[in-house]
């Protein structure tokens, strides 16, 4: 097997430890624009990464191609040579007992035809035409096959297939002068959990709804967050302020909050990478540490960051399972999928809306700062909510509040759970300072 | 070629691609990633009936299988209603970009010598908590050929440096960040001063206040005015979008959409700059454009079917972020052409309002003709002077306003290596521009 072959060859070229990682993936991608199928691809690739090691020297080397395994790991090996010594390395991960995953592999991803993605994909393309106003539709959709092998002379021997989806939808409207976009998108490993027909009629209905619209001015107001407006911001809780590594550099405003309240009491965040059929779920992480669940923000309170094997060992503590990487890097630290757990703080969406005057988010590609924990961004697709109803879409409005005030100030959390990017909660509300120029 | 045209397809496109590259991250004087590697791939990419294919072959043994894999993808997305002409121009030739001293034949260990020092200049100044320094160098040949004709070769080498400082004072973390990086050897990074300027930057921020929310008079600096411009007008300028009804800008060729005195173009031509190249990923030869001359809307980017379906000439803007990926519509060196304003006369005309500098990254919805960008952070100017010093804040504008609002621009232009995104693509761009006095867009402050 290649990553063996590597592996063998970096030990007998010299390593002392030498651990692969490879991952062969076929991807069938649509692309559509203006509503019409315009590519249409389909690839399989390999490619393979080799850590080796001297002391406390580590090089890697990578390739897809010529894939000769001898040679990757002969270069891991003068790259590790090359390298001075890491005072904090301790050692490459130890094997571990996984218990495989069931719900990661969805035999109607790994046996699908070109064909059969398109039909689904031109469904949800033809639910956003749900006007003449809608002027255009594009899109992508992914269907990913692949297969993960890990093996190291220290022990590490596992290997899974797994499979996902990705599809996202945008939308423009045009009614005279008025213009109006629209999105949507979702990604899972069980094709079933995908509606297209529902995807792109959302997508349409944002897009009309967006036509009319509005400047706010500078205002302190209630901000409803959807899940799909979250991604890039709850989890990044987890994924950048929790993540070990940003913590010992001190790069973290969690740095040095370990053990103290960082959030209501009612309010607990959760990193789980054994979900059924979500995105970020695997029996083992890139290093091959069995996934796990890590109560990161427990009843308000910081807990626990989450873990490579390098970062754990630095803190003489356990992987978290929370090891990600491509076959060309060194394992970084990246969230699974993110819970937010608040019970006594759920509402239906009538009780989120019940404001006087606030702003409904549906999307935002802004996530907060790191060192301050203060996010600054822009509402790129908001409604102005009065006395509990949507309102006009809102125009160049930019939302302002630190993620400590947001935690801790939390109003309420919607029952409308759903998976988005990494993270897998509902609606939230907050109150935030919300810039336009009106 | 010929097996492809004997399958029927319409247009066959090869493109061939050998990397090699290196990666090394330093973090607090300690090698955390030290990688090299070497890839190749020949991508097919064929034609038929307006529907594109696309497929990847590892070796020219498997060409056979990959192009009626990319005929049978390019017959799936075929559309009668879609079909074009393919009467596209052919281009030969070949391009070579090695530099002085070529990154690849560097030794790694003066590579991690270059990394080092940047790290000690950094950690030398007081208050700096946590330095980054990253180089990715590589090595790219790609050959083009298409059923047209076109054989076109490139051997660049691209460098990359960067630096992410964080600073700690007091209970307060501040980061900064900065680069720099361009096509040719090493010497590109050598003697750079990216790690000085990120920590002095990341310091002086353990002052800095919220900016005030809300609409002002500002001073862009070139950093933030180029990603700005790469915001607010580069992506509504992509024809894909013109074409698909996705752009604010469609429609709008020959109309004002700013001030006479603002000129803004694409430019992969210049010598040197890391968003560079002299033939597009189909092969077609570059060359400078405008997309605003004198305040008016005067081109748009595009690939080959794009030019074909506005009726202009191709501008050598299709890119791929590497073999796997089909070429899109993209952005080079896109910049705002120099005024005659100098910084201190900008500064006494705004009297009161904010100097925001220094860009972390901006993305734009084109459709609604809105976009947001964010600053490192800047200043607040009273009385002509720079007073308070800021915090990081998003800044959002509206396309079609916001060069009618740019009241002067600097005399001295600069250039800043980034990396765009576009349909999970990323590649090299260069963004740049003057300093820039702008009226009304909105800060986005606590």
């Amino acid at each position: 097997m290649l990553v063996e072959e590597a592996v063998r060859s970096a030990i007998r070229n010299g390593a002392e430890e030498a651990e692969g990682f490879e991952i062969s993936m076929r991807r069938i991608s649509l692309s559509v624009e203006k509503g019409i199928l315009k590519t249409a691809s389909s690839t399989r690739e390999t490619g393979l990464g080799v850590r080796a090691v001297i002391g406390k020297k580590l090089g890697i080397a990578f390739a897809t191609n010529p894939l000769d395994g001898h040679f990757v790991g002969k270069r891991a090996f003068i790259n590790a040579k090359a390298s001075p010594e890491d005072p904090n390395f301790h050692s490459l991960p130890d094997p571990h007992e996984v218990a495989p995953l069931d719900c990661i592999l969805d035999p109607k991803i790994r046996d699908a035809e070109v064909e059969d993605a398109s039909s689904l994909f031109m469904e949800s393309i033809e639910a956003a035409k749900i006007s003449p106003s809608v002027v255009s539709v594009s899109g992508m959709f992914d269907l990913i096959y692949s297969e993960v092998s890990i093996f190291s002379s220290r022990g590490v021997d596992v290997k899974e297939s797994r499979t996902s989806y990705h599809i996202f939808l945008e939308v423009s409207a045009k009614d005279g002068d008025r213009r109006g976009s629209g999105f949507n998108f979702s990604d899972g490993r069980k094709l079933d959990s995908l509606d297209p027909e529902r995807l792109g009629r959302e997508a349409g209905e944002i897009a009309i709804r967006s036509l009319d619209s509005m400047k706010i001015g500078v205002e302190e107001l209630p901000v409803i967050f959807k899940p799909k407006s979250l991604p890039g911001i709850i989890p990044f809780i987890i994924d950048e302020a929790a993540n070990a590594e940003n913590l010992q550099y001190g790069r973290s405003f969690l740095t040095g909050r370990l053990s103290t309240q960082v959030a209501r009491e009612e309010v607990s965040l959760i990193d789980d990478g054994r979900i059924p059929w979500l995105i970020g779920s695997s029996s083992f992480d890139d290093e091959g540490i069995p996934k796990s669940r890590t109560a990161v923000i427990d009843n308000g309170i910081f807990r626990s960051p989450i873990y490579n094997w390098y970062a754990a060992k630095r803190d003489g503590r356990e992987s978290t399972g929370n090891a990600s990487r491509d076959y060309k890097r060194a394992p970084s630290i990246s969230a699974n999928n993110v819970l937010l757990h608040a019970p006594k703080l759920e509402m239906s969406e009538d009780e989120l809306m019940d404001v006087s005057r606030g702003i409904l988010v549906l999307y935002t590609g802004d996530t907060p700062n790191l060192a301050t924990g203060e996010f600054s961004g822009m509402a790129e697709t908001a409604f102005l909510i009065e006395r509990g109803e949507v309102k006009k879409s809102l125009r160049q409005t930019g939302i302002a509040f630190t993620i400590e005030d947001a935690l801790k100030g939390l109003e309420g959390v919607g029952r409308d759970i759903e998976p988005a990017g990494s993270y897998y909660g509902g609606s939230i509300r907050i109150r935030a300072r919300v810039s336009g120029p009106g | 070629m010929s097996a492809g045209l004997e399958l029927g397809a319409d247009f066959i496109e090869l493109r061939e691609e050998r990397s090699l590259s290196t990666i090394i991250r330093v973090v607090d004087g300690v090698i955390r990633e030290l990688s090299s590697g070497d890839e190749l791939r020949i991508s097919v990419r064929t034609l038929y009936n307006g529907g594109w294919g696309f497929s990847v072959a590892g070796s020219e043994e498997e060409l056979d299988i990959a192009l009626k894999e990319s005929f049978k993808m390019a017959k799936l997305s075929s559309n009668w209603s879609s079909k074009f002409e393919v009467d596209w121009p052919s281009f030969k030739g070949g391009y070579e970009v090695l530099g002085r001293e070529p990154a690849w034949e560097v030794p790694l260990e003066r590579k991690i010598s270059i990394l080092m020092e940047q790290h000690k200049i950094a950690s030398s100044i007081k208050g700096v908590k946590n330095t980054n320094i990253h180089l990715v160098d590589s090595l790219k040949e790609t050959r083009v050929i298409n059923s047209l004709g076109t054989d076109t070769r490139q051997k660049i080498s691209r460098v990359r440096i960067s630096s992410y400082i964080f600073a700690h004072e007091s209970g307060i973390t501040e980061a900064a960040f900065e680069s720099k990086g361009g096509l040719g050897g090493i010497e590109i990074i050598e003697g750079t001063e990216v790690a000085e300027k990120a920590a002095k930057r990341a310091v002086e921020a353990l002052s800095a206040v919220p900016a005030p929310p809300g609409k002002h008079r500002a001073i862009l600096d070139p950093k933030l005015a180029g990603v700005f411009i790469h915001e607010a007008f580069g992506h509504a300028a992509e024809g894909d979008a013109v074409l698909n009804d996705e752009s604010i800008l469609a429609g709008m060729m020959g109309k004002s959409v700013g001030a006479p005195s603002i000129n803004v173009s694409d430019d992969p031509t210049i010598e040197g700059l890391y968003g560079s190249y002299r033939y597009d990923d189909e092969g077609t030869e570059a060359r400078k454009k405008y997309i605003v001359k004198g305040g008016v809307l005067s081109g748009y980017l595009t690939n080959l079917e794009v030019s074909k379906k506005l009726g202009i000439e191709p501008t050598g803007n299709a890119r791929s972020m590497d073999f796997s990926n089909p070429p899109e519509v993209r952005m080079s060196n896109t910049f705002i052409e120099a005024g005659d304003w100098s910084f201190e006369e900008m500064l006494s005309e705004v009297k009161e309002g904010i100097y925001a500098i220094g860009s972390l990254y901006g993305y734009t919805d084109p459709a609604k003709g809105q976009f947001m960008f964010k600053a490192e952070g800047g200043w607040l100017i009273e009385k002509g002077e720079l007073k308070k010093r800021l915090r990081e804040v998003a800044i959002t504008g509206m396309t079609l306003e916001v060069l009618h609002n740019v009241e002067a621009i600097g005399k001295e232009l600069s250039h800043d290596p980034g990396s765009c995104g576009k349909k999970h693509q990323w590649v090299p761009v260069t963004t740049g521009s003057p300093h820039i006095m702008v009226s009304g867009i909105v800060f986005g402050g606590r």
